[in-house]
């Protein structure tokens, strides 16, 4: 069962997302806060797997809001949800520590699946989404930090495909690997680089020009 | 030197654009020179057909024209000219010519010098000034018969008596020309501050435009995407219903939103250059068509407020009845007070005062953190030299606005 936190100050939006999610055999909504502040004490409380989280709330805005969880229960996932594709607070959401984020008017398909895809962890939510949204808002740093001077040559190309939101399935086709083994190489370069999940990498490769674009 | 500096702009400047000549100025100028000129030259032609002889003449011709020179170039070279025309009157006292009416076109120049150089340039001003009232006095003891002045002594006194009252004259004309300046320069601050004032007036519109837009649609149609799809995918027959029924009751609200916006928006677009309390009365009339049951009161006596003060007055009645309308309870009524207060002395100012209803809902939560209106209420107050206090006390949301009568 994933359980499921809803963070939103609009509660007819709330109990809209909490039908959808209910509606699933393997999904259960665990709490509904109208605030940050609300929503970091629920996420306490109620140890949720995956938590929705919207922008821009009164008392404590997301962006808040997912720093701290993040930061209490490195388990828990956070999803933003938001109003436009290319939205500042968003970026600054998954700087915070989010995992991804998805429209309000995203296809109830898409919510369901970005829900497990954050809670299975090994993908990255709306990667092209993503990618635009760091172009646009993404403070470009150009020196590579030390760290990844100690990545193989073999995990930087890793790196990279994963930069770009591919997903491990489609890595391991387009290097000839196996799944398992792009699985271990990812979560070595994880551990190496010391980032989160796979949204932090992509995070990561923008920040530090990394990406491989020539911008 | 600025006269040094100026002739430096003068040789750079060689191309087509001469930013240090403006036509119509010129064009002022000679007409000023002429009536100087001519006004001065009767008493002189006067003078002239009386006494004297063909070089006096000729030196009163060219007295003349060298003020109507100086006049000309007053405005780009005060400084030259009050220097030319002091050395041409040291040259006048030395040919012991008769005194010219004529001389006092130097007034003018003097004035300029005070209105058109800068402070070293006044400085200057002030010290030909010196010298000039100086040459005065010695003409008056050297050409006219005053008391006993043969002595060396008697003659220094007389001098230094009748300095003061030529210095005294000058100085009065450069002070004068600098006290005009002073005013014009912030005469022209204050038509800039104005500007950008309206102009963040208009942006800060937009921005408020934006927001609302946002806050009606993006909202209303993120509940209605949610709550249909909810809809969709839930077992619950009687949550579809419940579903089914908020989707209806949002957009109907945000429909409800949306044609208050509109008309803003169109009020926005009409022929409403400017913002000002005198349109109070129509701003209040297309509150009460979209809904608003405004009652409005005049009190105490008219006064006339400043522009900036006028406008931001204006704006925050706007702010004050919108938000009545967006945010307040609609089924009571708003009750706005104008009142002028006059003091003695033209003082005095203007008090608005909007009250209305808040939805009991809020009352009980107590006053909210301020929105970005309120906030913007506050702030455009003090830009215009008010004060503007906001709050809700026992159930009524209270703005009040006051702005102080100044020089208009």
């Amino acid at each position: 069962m994933i359980r499921v936190l809803i963070v939103d100050d609009q509660a007819l939006f709330r109990g809209g997302i909490r039908m959808l999610v209910e509606s699933q055999p393997d999904m259960t909504c665990v709490g509904e806060a109208a605030d940050g502040a609300q929503g970091v004490r629920l996420a306490e409380e109620q140890q949720p797997d995956v938590v929705l989280m919207d922008v821009r709330m009164p008392v404590l805005d997301g962006i808040g809001a997912t720093a701290r969880i993040v930061q209490a229960r490195p388990a828990s996932r956070v999803l933003v949800l938001t109003t436009f594709d290319l939205d500042e607070a968003a970026a600054r959401a998954i700087r915070a520590g989010a995992s991804g984020f998805i429209l309000k008017d995203a296809e109830p398909e898409l919510v369901l699946a970005s829900i497990r895809t954050v809670h299975a962890g090994n993908e990255v939510v709306a990667a092209s989404a993503t990618r635009e949204l760091f172009k646009a808002f993404g403070t470009q740093r150009r020196t590579a930090p030390a760290a990844f001077a100690a990545l193989t040559d073999r995990e930087r190309q890793i790196f990279g495909l994963a930069a770009k939101g591919l997903s491990n399935t489609e890595i391991a086709r387009s290097e000839f690997v196996s799944e398992a083994t792009v699985k271990t190489h990812v979560s070595r370069i994880l551990t190496k680089l010391g980032l989160r999940d796979r949204v932090q990498l992509v995070v990561f490769a923008y920040e530090h020009g990394l990406t491989g674009e020539q911008r | 030197m600025p006269t040094a500096i100026q002739h430096a702009e003068a040789g750079s400047t060689a191309g087509p654009a001469r930013p240090w000549i403006d036509r119509s100025a010129l064009r002022a100028d000679g007409i000023l020179a002429a009536v100087t000129v001519g006004m001065l030259a009767i008493p002189s032609l006067l003078l002239m057909v009386v006494m004297v002889d063909g070089a006096q003449w000729l030196l009163s011709l060219v007295v003349t024209l060298a003020i109507a020179g100086a006049i000309l170039l007053r405005r780009t070279r005060p400084v030259l000219a009050l220097g030319g025309l002091t050395l041409l009157a040291a040259g006048h006292v030395a040919l012991h010519a008769w005194m010219f009416p004529v001389w006092f076109g130097v007034l003018v120049v003097l004035y300029s010098v005070g209105r058109f150089s800068r402070w070293p340039g006044r400085l200057i001003g002030f010290g030909l000034a010196l010298i000039a009232s100086l040459l005065a006095a010695y003409w008056f003891v050297v050409e006219t018969s005053i008391g006993p002045v043969d002595t060396g002594l008697g003659m220094l006194s007389a001098i230094s008596l009748l300095w003061i009252p030529p210095m005294l004259l000058f100085s009065v004309a450069i002070l004068t020309g600098w006290g005009v300046a002073a005013v014009a320069r912030s005469t022209a601050a204050t038509e800039v501050a104005q500007v950008s004032l309206r102009r963040a007036d208009q942006e800060e519109e937009r921005a408020a435009l934006a927001r609302d837009m946002h806050d009606v649609v993006a909202h209303s149609l993120a509940v209605v995407i949610a709550q249909a799809n909810g809809a969709r995918y839930t077992a619950d027959p009687a949550a579809k219903d419940a579903s089914l029924e908020s989707i209806a009751g949002t957009a109907k609200e945000a429909l409800g939103d949306v044609r208050l916006l509109l008309a803003q928006l169109r009020h926005r677009e009409a022929p409403d250059p400017v913002a000002s309390l005198a349109g109070a009365d129509a701003l209040i009339e297309r509150m009460r068509e979209a809904g608003l049951d405004v009652r409005l009161e005049r009190a105490g006596v008219p006064v006339p407020l400043p522009r900036t003060a006028d406008i931001a007055a204006y704006r925050i009645l706007q702010e004050a009845l919108t938000n009545a309308l967006r945010h307040g309870d609609r089924g009571q009524p708003v009750l706005v007070r104008l009142r002028g207060v006059g003091l003695p002395g033209g003082t005095g100012g203007i008090v608005v005062d909007v009250h209305n209803r808040v939805l009991p809902s809020l009352g009980q939560q107590g006053p909210g953190q301020p929105g970005h209106g309120v906030r913007g209420m506050h702030e455009r107050a003090r830009l215009a030299g008010g004060e503007a206090w906001t709050g809700i006390e026992q159930g009524w949301f209270r703005v009040r606005a006051a702005f102080p009568a100044g020089l208009t």
